[in-house]
């Protein structure tokens, strides 16, 4: 069989758009990175209540190794890393923005600039700031993540020759992937941060995860007959918020289902059960009860259970917006409260 | 087994990214028929790569390209057998991709469209063995399968491809 390479060029020239380009390496070697951390022994996890040893430690950085740090790193030879406990070394909310030093001088020589490099705790500040900018707070707030950060050298000398930054890198607490970085310029506390939608958008594999999957054994395998917290709870966790409760002024689960049972009486609809699917799950930002009514009630293992129909009710008003026979095709996922959010 | 710095890992798995990480973009592009899914498939064999680099600059890793794929082939069909794939359908409609369009490119456009809309067993034999160049042996080894089911798998899906490209017309 003679081999055409009609399909490599086909391909090739197909998707010349699609590149590995350097941010896809970033992104590979931070995670590496993180994951290389993950593996060491967490020491984050026991100083919490030793705060002289903090402070100790914290005093000998200063005076011994970031300027030690600093010489090395310019030498490009040496790198530090250090995982950052959350409690020891988060600023108040309160705490005013980074203040760049004006005096600030560029890492030109091996002579001591220690002076000038902002410590972890002000990239850290800066890191916090940041997120509550540019993230969305009302899902996940800057205390579910873990932070960890890392003064690092240039990872492309070419392109940034002379610069020394903090990377923190920000990971979900509850390991659905979601993870938020930001880098920030150790000299000048300037900030470059890593697309936001990632801090809230969990991974394809969240669902599988332990912590998700231990939802379902508390609660049962249908997440229909969960109580309304405990589904916001769910989705803000690992579906990517795409379910909440009712707020003041909308119609609560109980209306909604009567709504729907009456809408739905063509379809022999006895038991109605209700998600209220969020303003981000929806393309036009109206939040929307999707109602799934069956001909018995469900009970024990739910998986097979299949609705007669779906009833779309306005959250606010409480105006029906469609009734439709149940589509296992396309309402499977919403049934789970699945929606693509990205 | 020799021991090596970070930097030296990292240096190595820099190289891998340069002289493979387009292809195995673009392979799990069509592979996926996602982007977005494929800047993660992609991302995620190298790192995968990376948690045996010391045996590749041991030289224990023979073929590194065959390696690489094999990583970037299983990521993908794991990406696909997750449960988020398994209930909702994130595949973008062919003409939905941001291929690249050109007065003159039309016919290659028209055979990358065939491949992506193969079934992914018949997919991944095309990827392998026409757009990374492997042998049919080595592409059976990455599939784990024998190497005449290989061959018999290669020549459905050019009758397959054939049959796409000519109601495509």
């Amino acid at each position: 069989m003679k081999k055409d390479s009609s399909i490599r060029y086909a391909i090739d020239e197909s998707l010349s758009s699609v590149r590995f380009n350097a941010q896809d390496e970033r992104s590979v070697l931070r995670r590496v990175r993180a994951q290389r951390q993950e593996e060491k022994p967490p020491v984050h996890a026991k100083k919490r209540g030793l705060r002289l040893d903090f402070a100790f430690a914290m005093g000998m950085v200063l005076v011994l190794v970031i300027p030690l740090t600093v010489f090395t790193l310019h030498a490009g030879s040496l790198r530090t890393q250090r995982i950052v406990p959350l409690a020891d070394t988060n600023p108040s909310v309160d705490a005013p923005p980074v203040k760049v030093s004006e005096t600030a001088q560029p890492v030109a020589s091996a002579a001591p600039v220690s002076d000038s490099v902002i410590d972890e705790s002000a990239a850290i500040r800066a890191a916090r700031d940041c997120y509550n900018a540019v993230c969305d707070t009302s899902i996940f707030s800057f205390e579910e993540f873990t932070v960890t950060c890392t003064l690092d050298a240039p990872l492309y000398p070419a392109e940034t020759e002379g610069d020394t930054q903090y990377t923190v890198v920000m990971e979900s607490v509850y390991g659905n992937g979601c993870t938020f970085e930001v880098y920030v310029d150790a000299l000048s506390g300037s900030v470059l941060h890593s697309d936001p939608k990632y801090a809230t958008l969990p991974s394809i594999s969240a669902l599988q995860s332990e912590k998700a999957q231990a939802w379902y054994k508390k609660n049962g395998n249908c997440l229909l007959t969960w109580q309304p917290a405990a589904q916001a709870e769910f989705s803000r966790r690992y579906e990517g918020a795409t379910l909440r409760e009712a707020k003041d002024g909308e119609i609560p689960f109980a209306q909604a289902a009567e709504i729907a049972k009456n809408a739905a009486a063509s379809y022999d609809a006895a038991f109605c059960y209700p998600l209220l699917f969020s303003e981000r799950a929806a393309a036009d930002g109206i939040a929307r009860y999707r109602v799934f009514c069956f001909a018995d009630e469900i009970t024990g293992d739910a998986s097979s259970a299949q609705p007669a129909a779906v009833v779309v009710l306005n959250a606010a008003t409480g105006a029906v917006e469609s009734v439709r026979a149940f589509d296992s095709e396309s309402d499977s996922a919403l049934m789970k409260g699945w929606v693509d959010v990205r | 087994m020799a021991s090596y710095t970070e930097d030296t890992r990292e240096q190595a798995l820099t190289q891998l990214m340069h002289l493979y990480g387009d292809s195995i973009k673009r392979m799990c592009g069509v592979y996926l028929r996602d982007t977005g899914m494929a800047d993660d498939a992609a991302q995620e064999t190298f790192i995968k790569a990376y948690d045996h680099i010391d045996e590749w600059l041991d030289g224990e890793i023979g073929n590194e390209k065959a390696w690489l794929m094999r990583i970037a082939i299983n990521t993908c069909k794991d990406t696909l057998r997750s449960s988020w794939m398994r209930h909702i359908d994130r595949h973008q409609t062919i003409e939905a991709l941001p291929l690249s369009i050109t007065p003159n490119n039309e016919e290659r456009l028209a055979l990358t469209q065939a491949i992506m809309a193969l079934a992914p067993k018949y997919k991944e034999i095309v990827l392998l063995y026409y757009y990374q160049d492997l042998t049919l042996r080595t592409c059976a080894q990455i599939l784990g399968i024998s190497a005449p089911t290989a061959t018999r798998r290669l020549q459905q899906a050019q009758k397959k491809l054939r049959i796409q490209l000519e109601e495509r017309g």
